[in-house]
């Protein structure tokens, strides 16, 4: 299979088709998310309009299904926020630990009540260490049975027991509700159960923003490390700047200890410091793999320059103290994309380093993942950025056509090096594009809208095939259940 | 007392022999010809100076038609269907998508 795109700009115009309208109108705080990178089947987004009142999308059948009740604490409005992953979360947390196993088969203490043949499996740890694999098939209800194979789909025969920890790409939703004593939890697909989380305590409103920094996107760094020890990885041919892999992730994905997930605390040109022991130190054998840190979330807004982060592992929160403060709060129509997958945002192959990206006589770097952009909101243009590894603001940055300002209403999302802004409810949609550095055209939704509501009303949909791949524009109207859809041309 | 009209026997060798009629079936004809004529009329449109044409829908329900509304804005026309005839124009523009999607090839 193979698909050829001949579309050209300005010979074929950019058009809107209508969808299958949501079930519900949009509403005050309501919000919907995608899986943009394409890893859960049947090109999937939920509409979160309510606590109660939660659907599934499925762009491939352009339809919807409601979900169970959320069951947050609150009252939902302004400042719900949320965010999709790919890794399923029964319980409430990615990294699942067997009850016991055999050869292929693993043995669990989930309820799981639909068939998850060929979701994605993986061992982070214990009995099978490394095997990557797929689902061959599971027995649905309590305490479920999952029997695997290898991506080749023959039968796998690693051995699995009850140390054996495992992640399911079977995905789910996480929301950040509003309101005084404002919950937070999250649904997963393979349990269609809602698990309610440690949330901030704080009363919640205005805007929120939750943004993960998935594992999943694309890797920022590979190589095979020369030595280890136990809390280090080596790579001496390396000249990586001081800490520009902090808070992130390293990954062995082939040789000794393959399977092993551990965040970086720290980094010198040559060597990585990990935050938790190896439990098989790597070795010259080790290929590794840099990615977001898969185990953090990051929630900013409530008209406030504090930034929250979420660790799934510890189920707790971390207020963040930056070294620099964000100079203005972020209100309402703020945005916080993380900047993962920027062209030209590589790193150098010939130094190793970054390239140096001066912006308003602050040093940043062209380093895909390191960065969260904000759009201030409030009424104002204002761009600040949140450093990842630094743990330290950036404010007030210049760029390209920065005329347009960004209030109640204004809708994000981030996608392939470019953040995508719907302007409040005037249908006037921009994309900020990270590798020039400017705020660009895009288009215009002349769908009369409502009322104009706080929460995010777009996702992105890909479509990929052969090596190719298409992008669909989503976005829900202000006060209405019209879905709108347009090809990226 | 017959007459003779100039119609033409069709079915005929074509030596043109007329049909004889009679006055009676002659005034049968005529009324006959004038309801169907007044039928036809009664179901033109009817085109006001700028040749516009009036239309009326109903907006009661089929059971007890007791008021019709001139259809003169989106409102009116939201009547035919029960639905956002606002909407029309955006609903209508979906096929114009198809001059992208006709670039695409599947193989």
């Amino acid at each position: 299979m193979a698909l050829t795109i001949k579309t050209r700009k300005l010979v074929h115009r950019k058009a809107w088709e209508m969808c299958t309208p949501a079930p519900a109108n949009t509403a005050a705080g309501s919000f919907v998310v995608s899986d943009k990178f394409n890893i859960i089947p049947n090109s999937l987004a939920f509409f979160v309009a309510g606590y109660s009142n939660i659907y599934r999308y499925d762009g491939d059948e352009d339809s919807w299904v409601q979900i169970p009740n959320s069951g947050l604490a609150g009252t939902f409005g302004a400042g719900a926020c949320g965010e999709i992953r790919g890794l399923g979360a029964m319980g409430g947390v990615f990294t699942q630990t067997a009850t016991g196993g055999a050869a292929g088969v693993i043995n669990t203490n989930r309820t799981i009540v639909r068939n998850l043949v060929d979701r994605k499996i993986r061992v982070i740890g214990g009995a099978g260490l490394g095997f990557v694999g797929k689902i061959k098939s599971n027995t649905i209800g309590a305490n479920a049975i999952i029997t695997v194979k290898n991506a080749n789909g023959t039968d796998a025969t690693q051995v699995f027991d009850a140390t054996t920890q495992y992640q399911i790409f079977s995905g789910s939703l996480w929301v950040q509700g509003a309101g005084a004593s404002a919950g937070f939890g999250v649904y997963d697909l393979a349990t269609n159960a809602w698990t309610l989380r440690t949330a901030t305590a704080l009363t919640w409103g205005v805007d929120g923003q939750l943004v993960s920094t998935l594992g999943s996107a694309n890797g920022f760094a590979t190589g095979t490390a020369t030595s280890a020890t136990s809390t280090t990885l080596v790579h001496s041919t390396k000249s990586w700047l001081s800490n520009q892999w902090a808070n992130h992730q390293v990954r062995i994905t082939k040789g000794t200890g393959a399977g092993q997930i551990r965040e970086i605390s720290s980094n010198t040109g040559t060597t990585l410091t990990v935050a938790a022991a190896w439990a098989v130190t790597p070795d010259s054998t080790s290929e590794y793999i840099i990615e977001g840190n898969e185990d953090n979330f990051y929630l900013g807004g409530n008209n406030a320059v504090t930034l929250y982060r979420f660790k799934v592992s510890t189920n707790a929160w971390t207020t963040l103290t930056p070294t620099a403060a964000r100079a203005g709060a972020m209100g309402a129509g703020a945005t916080l994309c993380w900047a993962d997958s920027v062209t030209n945002w590589d790193v150098d192959a010939t130094t190793g380093q970054p390239a140096n990206h001066t912006q308003g006589g602050t040093q940043m770097y062209r380093q895909n993942g390191r960065y969260l952009l904000s759009f201030r909101g409030g009424g104002t243009n204002s761009l600040d950025v949140y450093d990842i590894a630094a743990n330290t603001w950036i404010s007030g940055l210049s760029y390209g056509y920065m005329n347009e300002t960004f209030t109640t209403g204004t809708a994000s999302i981030d996608f392939d090096g470019m953040i995508y802004l719907q302007k409040e409810a005037t249908g006037r949609i921009f994309r900020f594009n990270l590798d020039r550095w400017t705020l660009q055209s895009f288009a215009y939704n002349p769908q009369p809208q409502g009322a104009v509501l706080v929460g995010g009303k777009m996702f992105m949909l890909p479509y990929q095939e052969g090596g190719s791949e298409l992008l669909f524009f989503y976005t829900l109207v202000h006060t209405s259940n019209i879905l709108m859809r347009m090809l990226v041309i | 007392m017959p007459i003779y009209s100039s119609i033409s026997n069709s079915g005929g060798s074509g030596s043109g022999g007329a049909t004889e009629i009679t006055q009676e079936e002659m005034r049968q004809t005529l009324e006959t010809l004038g309801y169907f004529l007044g039928s036809i009329l009664e179901k033109l449109p009817r085109l006001d100076v700028n040749d516009r044409v009036a239309a009326n829908v109903e907006t009661g329900s089929l059971a007890s038609v007791s008021t019709v509304a001139t259809v003169t804005n989106m409102t009116n026309l939201n009547n035919f269907g029960g639905g956002n005839a606002a909407l029309m124009p955006y609903w209508m523009s979906s096929p114009g998508i198809q001059h992208a999607y006709n670039q695409l090839e599947f193989v």
